[in-house]
């Protein structure tokens, strides 16, 4: 045992803050360690409430030799033997916890470290109790910390005088029932883990929900009319709140298009939705609900979100961020696949093994680009292999990344959790995480070959002009030219855009596919044969240290959960179609998670980024559990039942009453005590609009939005500073990201941008869209200073601000007019009387400033210069914005009014 | 022990406390944090930046964190191999399993083109191109037993950076900004001050999964320093002044809908807080970072105004101001230290452009009384081998990466200078003594600076999450 103060190291290692390191450090809900016992689960509320005295009822002194076989040797070797034993080289403080007598001869403090029959006056045990003044806290991470009821069984051993039986009495021992997993707790079934005492540890029932098949829920009878709301209903009773109002006919149209479409709905939309409710016409929500899923931006939206979950980019990550050319492709796939309704249990199919089932001919031929494209969606993570990487890693590095965003995305599972070991939680064997790795071993990078649909094509010629441009830069880039290494790179990859191929896999033997090279065509056919890589189950996660071999096959928990209802497939250990049977198993309508997962993310993007499981990308143990755990089964199953049909759960989701509620409520003090956090659904709960939405918005009030749909993404205009700024690469500075020419290029809709992993909008990051290495669950919604400073100052809605007033002088006439057809675009609304005395003495007071002071000549020909040097002719051809010298007086004026607009509360919210 | 009511949490709806992570801007905390007393009653203590007493007793209360991207070598520095010399052209056979395409082929061993010597009472020895920080000998610890995992530039930058190779995670600086807050609530409190970007990009200083305003703002050395803070040509302040009277205005207007005890009403107070805050930042940001009115001898010391050490200069004397302003952590990026082409040139140049602006930077500190509470490491993302395999079929004096030895060294925050911790073996190739893996070396950082990584952690994705990844030893000879 470690005395406090031994060494000047411990000394640091105290926390002499005691536990007030409120609000920022500690872990400091102390979660029952992942070795606790099933007993503990029962008490652990209680205990930690602090209305049990730790002391638990006391074991019969001749249950001491019983209890140390089944409770408390486990605990020794999991939580001590690491620094205490296993390495008899190097025990930590000299203390050898593999015998009795090690125990009782104690280390450096030379004291012993139990006292048979006297645990207050053993080390071990007030060590463990990480409260004692004098023994250090153990084990010392806190994350490793013994719970309440294991801290009890090494009480009761030592007061049972510490016995500890030979080897021959601990197997006789552990033949008989363990009677402290009696209660509570079960066993599950899964292919086993490292050791046999992960393999039969128990769960808690119900953290193990998600693991179950779904529930057969029936539709509370409470006088609901919408199955929904008769869920939501049920747990408001039980909270005793009262649901708000309905919301009025412009929030609703406001809110309903937004979130739909991302798009602001405009004026004369309001106005007629207005209109059709105050002639009572009934089905107006309905068919206004039904117009909204049938838009392509309905598609586009349902994308943005769905590319959240797979963290898609068209840029590779890591040192050269080399351009994916061809990922656009995928983008758009997703777009067409929510705009078509693809059935969601297809969609997956496609992901996953799109090319699996052109192979095994399930499809007609015409459909196999559409295959081809989905499969992107295994390479969308960061990757790169470089002359400075070891291949084996790199490969590592991809089957890591695949096996996680499958788990993350279609699971909700996070998969390197039990990457280096058996779950520390879940029911999931390290060995399950191996074999779902042989499922991708056979898959091989290359840029395969795919017709494009007629839409594709339409979208690749409307970019003709820049299609060309590229072609000339990159066969006139060279060193020659003083276009260095890394530009030429860049450049040559760019008319691959244009190209009819799909970044792809295919089943063959290993094969080593760089990244440096900007083109990797597939063997042929006849090459594909051969031995396909063989995956071990790699200790702690390394590739230095495999184990046994592995055969590809899915987790073994779901079925070992089924009841023999959903048996685990046989993956033939062939090349070809295991992905096709991974996919086909987690399409299944008896999968337990897929439904309830992709369910729970529709439910959260229509409500305000609050899902019913809070943790979308993670329904295991330590996920949270539903807050409508009814609802949430209902809903799975009436997703199966209804073909899996994403815009029927939107539908159904929407016209809920609980989605079409008030902001506000009558009883704001009883709603901010009850529930502040808003999770019982009393009112719509709030939400800003995500960063692509707000700049849509502002683009389509501006008049400036580009609606084209599809195609090579466009190069955004960004923070002229950020845009240009240069980057180190492995092969000299290059100058990566430049906006596009025109200003309709520029301004397309935010999901068709160019999504760089090295250089991202800093307007978007600071309006919380995610960064896309790792998949995003749900966005943050963060009020930060920077917002403000963009928000005022930047190019970006200044510019917007000036077009919108633009236009606005173009077709009005006098001030009041001009501030009203300013409110309708914005808000749907006119403004009240002290609104429009307000703007009006603004504008009046900025036309004066104007008058006052000339605008400033803009610096955008001086920025757009260094581009020239690596692409020629680049600041002859840049077409900027509007700029104010450009503008009146009076329309700078009422730009600087329509930029306080697009400020405002009311804007950035969603009604 | 008050349990707080903290974020580690598995069950998240959002909360209070998650909005309230929502709030801070990394900027301008307190402000905030008053408009929204009401809201956080029950959660009083846990603003992310407001400060924090630490873990540990320590005395860096700080850190500056001159990061060499590219991997200097430490053979070239501070670790002479006088045994190169004797070895020079002699075929090196690399023994691996995992070797890079790199680090194939024929393989010769190079020797420093530098002279040695030792300076200070420590007799620490520095190469020649280190004359001024070998002034500064008694105040180093060179610490020569690290080790990485990776030979990749991007992997390592992140590895070192974040504590994972492949990026989305923490960095260093918002871990510490996390554990410790920070003590000017109108300034950054984790800065970057980039040359380029690195190698594995901003994602150097992302704050992962922990909340936004921990991440680290790159403050520019040219133009304005954080993006978008200078008000546009021909606005005047009068005229922001209107803008901002007329956006409250109608805000207010619009926020009285909402009874002021409707759980959205904080947001949308603190929303417009936050423009006032941003007025006032204008003012005060730029005022920090202007240098021009440092006197000649601090703008002397730190070589400015001269080349080649006036860029790297000026970016070590705004550390220093920024440490002395309250800002937790400072980190310093330069790049081209990645000398495959050869030692003397590239490392020549390199060493030039810090040696007197690192020298300065301590001296600095130190005259100042800043040096004890401020902890100053300086070090590349690994170190490089003493051999070197052909390039463009040619045999030149450089060297390769090398993820088995490097040196880092360290200064001020309590560590007790003049000496070396760790050796490697005779010819720089591996570590020998005192040998941690970066994850120790991570968890020796936070120690010094007052935190235990096993306390600092955050719940995400179905467990506890730590600098190290999976927790780590101190390096108890770095901590006196």
């Amino acid at each position: 045992m470690m005395r406090k103060g031994d060494n000047q190291t411990m000394r640091l290692l105290e926390n002499q803050t005691g536990s007030a390191v409120a609000g920022g450090v500690s872990p400091s809900r102390c979660f029952p360690s992942w070795l606790r016992s099933p007993i503990s689960l029962s008490l652990y509320v209680l205990v930690s409430l602090g209305s049990l005295p730790l002391a638990l009822p006391l074991a019969a002194a001749e249950d001491g030799e019983a209890l140390f076989a089944r409770r408390v040797q486990p605990l020794l070797k999991e939580k001590c033997l690491a620094c205490h034993g296993d390495d008899e080289a190097k025990l930590n403080g000299d203390l050898d916890m593999r015998t009795l007598s090690g125990l009782l001869k104690g280390g450096e403090s030379e004291q012993p470290a139990i006292v048979p029959g006297k645990p207050g006056e053993s080390p071990l045990y007030l060590s463990v109790l990480r409260t004692h003044d004098e023994w250090q806290a153990m084990p010392p991470k806190d994350n490793d910390k013994l719970d309440a009821i294991q801290t009890a069984y090494i009480k009761d051993w030592i007061s049972a005088g510490a016995p500890w039986p030979d080897a021959a009495r601990m197997a006789e021992l552990l033949k008989q029932p363990d009677k402290w997993s009696s209660e509570k707790g079960v066993v599950v079934k899964t292919s086993g883990g490292l050791s046999t005492d992960w393999t039969e540890r128990r769960y808690a029932e119900e953290d193990l929900w998600a693991y179950k098949p779904l529930a057969q829920v029936n539709v509370p009878e409470n006088g609901e009319s919408h199955p929904i709301d008769a869920f939501i209903a049920d747990k408001l009773a039980t909270q005793k709140l009262s649901p708000a109002l309905e919301a009025d006919a412009r929030s609703l149209v406001r809110r309903l298009t937004l979130d739909m479409t991302g798009l602001p709905a405009t004026a004369d939309e309001v106005e007629k939705f207005q209109e059709e409710c105050r002639e009572g016409n009934r089905n107006a929500y309905e068919r206004l609900v039904h117009r909204l899923l049938e838009s392509q931006h309905y598609g586009e939206q349902m994308a943005r979100r769905w590319l959240d979950v797979v963290r898609y980019a068209d840029t590779a990550g890591f040192a050269n961020d080399f351009e994916r050319p061809n990922a656009w492709r995928y983008r758009d796939y997703v777009v067409r696949s929510f705009n078509q309704d693809k059935p969601f249990d297809q969609f997956i199919k496609e992901q996953i093994a799109g090319d699996e089932i052109i192979a095994s001919k399930e499809k007609e031929a015409t459909a196999s680009s559409d295959l081809l494209v989905a499969t992107t969606f295994l390479r969308l993570g960061p990757w790169e292999h470089t002359s400075m990487a070891v291949a084996a890693e790199t490969r590592q590095q991809w089957l890591d990344d695949v096996v996680n965003a499958v788990g993350n995305s279609f699971l909700g599972l996070e998969m390197s959790c039990f990457r280096c070991h058996d779950h520390k939680f879940d029911p999931l064997p390290t060995r399950d995480y191996y074999s779902m790795q042989a499922i991708f071993a056979p898959a091989q990078f290359a840029d395969l070959e795919a017709p494009f649909l007629p839409e594709e094509e339409k979208a690749v010629a409307q970019l003709k002009t820049a299609q060309e441009r590229t072609k000339k830069l990159a066969e006139n880039s060279s060193e020659k030219k003083g276009v260095n290494k890394a530009a030429q790179r860049r450049m040559e990859r760019w008319p691959k855009a244009y190209e009819p191929l799909v970044m792809g896999v295919y089943d063959g033997p290993p094969r080593n596919s760089g990244s440096e090279k900007p083109s990797n065509p597939p063997p042929a056919v006849d090459k594909r044969k051969g031995d396909v890589m063989t995956v071990n189950l790699l200790r702690r996660g390394s590739l230095a240290d495999p184990a046994e071999e592995v055969q590809p096959a899915v987790l073994s928990i779901i079925s070992g959960f089924s009841s023999g209802t959903f048996e685990t497939p046989e993956i033939a250990p062939s090349l070809d179609r295991r992905r096709l049977a991974l996919a086909s198993w987690i399409a299944d309508s008896r999968h337990p998670l897929t439904a309830r997962v992709i369910v729970n993310r529709v439910w959260g993007w229509h409500f305000g980024g609050h899902p019913l499981v809070t943790t979308p990308n993670n329904f295991g143990v330590k996920g949270s559990k539903p807050t409508h755990p009814e609802l949430l089964d209902w809903l799975a199953g009436w997703f199966i039942d209804n073909g899996w049909s994403i815009k029927k759960l939107d539908e159904l989701i929407v016209t809920s009453a609980a989605y079409r509620r008030s902001l506000h409520h009558p009883q704001p003090e009883q709603l901010a005590k009850v529930d502040p956090e808003g999770k019982w659904l009393a009112t719509f709960p709030m939400r800003r609009l995500t960063a692509e939405e707000l700049r849509d918005a502002m683009l389509m009030v501006s008049g400036e939005l580009n609606f084209q749909p599809g195609g090579p993404p466009a190069r955004q205009q960004m923070n002229w500073d950020a845009a240009l700024a240069p980057v180190r690469l492995m092969s000299g500075i290059d100058i990566p990201y430049r906006p596009a020419l025109t200003p309709a290029e520029r301004n397309r809709r935010s999901v068709y941008t160019f999504q760089m992993r090295s250089r991202r909008d800093p307007w978007m990051e600071v309006f919380d869209q995610p960064p896309n290495e790792l998949s995003c669950e749900r966005r943050n919604e963060s009020i930060v200073v920077p917002q403000a400073f963009t928000m005022m100052n930047g190019d970006f809605p200044n510019d917007r601000a000036l077009a919108f007033a633009t236009n606005l002088s173009h077709e009005q006439s006098d001030d009041g007019t001009r501030i009203g057809s300013a409110y309708l675009a914005i808000y749907g609304r006119q403004p009240s009387t002290h609104e429009l005395e307000r703007c009006r003495a603004y504008l009046a007071a900025q036309l004066e400033h104007h008058r006052q002071y000339p605008p400033a000549k803009s610096s955008i020909r001086d920025q757009v210069a260094a581009v020239s040097k690596i692409e020629p002719d680049y600041a002859a051809d840049y077409i900027p914005d509007l700029q104010p010298e450009d503008a009146s007086a009076q329309t700078r004026a009422l730009a600087d009014l329509c930029l306080v607009l697009f400020n405002t509360s009311e804007f950035l919210y969603l009604p | 022990m008050s349990r707080a009511k903290f974020p580690c949490g598995q069950t998240s709806w959002i909360s209070r406390r998650e909005m309230f992570h929502g709030l801070g801007a990394g900027l301008g905390m307190v402000a905030l944090n008053a408009i929204l007393q009401d809201e956080l009653r029950a959660d009083a203590a846990s603003d992310p930046l407001a400060p924090r007493p630490a873990h540990l007793p320590a005395k860096a209360k700080s850190c500056i964190f001159l990061f060499m991207e590219g991997g200097p070598s430490h053979i070239d520095t501070f670790d002479p191999k006088p045994k190169l010399k004797e070895m020079e052209g002699q075929e090196f056979v690399r023994q691996g399993k995992f070797v890079s395409g790199m680090a194939g082929g024929k393989r010769y061993f190079v020797p420093s083109p530098f002279e040695f010597a030792q300076h200070g009472q420590s007799g620490l020895w520095f190469c020649d191109r280190l004359s001024h920080l070998a002034k500064m000998a008694d105040e180093l610890c060179i610490y020569r037993g690290l080790t990485v995992d990776s030979v990749n530039h991007p992997e390592a930058c992140l590895h070192f950076n974040t504590g994972s190779r492949f990026g989305g995670e923490p960095a260093i600086g918002s871990w510490v900004t996390y554990g410790l807050g920070t003590e000017n609530q109108n300034l950054p409190a984790f800065v970057v001050l980039p040359e380029a970007a690195p190698q594995g990009g901003p994602a150097n200083w992302s704050s992962g999964y922990l909340p936004a305003q921990l991440q680290g703002t790159p403050l520019r050395s040219q133009g304005a320093p954080i993006l978008d803070l200078e008000p546009r040509a021909g606005v005047t302040s009068e005229s922001q002044r209107r803008m901002l009277d007329t956006l409250g205005g109608l805000d207010a207007e619009f926020q009285k809908q909402f009874d002021t005890d409707h759980p959205y009403a904080g947001k949308l107070r603190a929303r417009i807080e936050s423009y006032e805050l941003a007025f006032r930042m204008q003012a005060s940001v730029p005022d920090l970072v202007n240098l021009d009115n440092e006197p000649e001898y601090i703008r002397e010391l730190y070589g400015i105004g001269k080349e080649p050490t006036d860029s790297y200069g000026r970016k070590c004397l705004l550390a220093r101001k920024l440490i002395e302003a309250g800002t937790r952590f400072v980190q310093v990026i330069k790049g081209d230290w990645d000398a495959h082409d050869g030692i003397a040139d590239n490392h020549g140049k390199a060493l030039a452009v810090v040696d007197k602006p690192v020298a300065g930077l301590l001296a600095d500190l130190k005259q100042r009384g800043l040096l004890d509470s401020t902890l100053v490491v300086c070090c590349g993302e690994f170190g490089r081998s003493p051999d070197n395999g052909m390039r463009s079929g040619k045999v030149v004096p450089g060297r390769d990466h090398n993820p088995e030895a490097m040196n880092v060294m360290l200064a001020g925050g309590g560590v007790q200078g003049g000496r070396y911790v760790g050796a490697t073996d005779d010819v720089g190739g591996k570590a020998v003594e005192c040998v941690h893996h970066l994850r120790d070396f991570h968890v020796t950082m936070l120690c010094l600076l007052g935190l235990d990584d096993n306390k600092l952690t955050y719940f995400h994705s179905g467990r506890f999450k730590q600098l190290s990844q999976i927790g780590g030893q101190p390096i108890a000879e770095l901590i006196s």
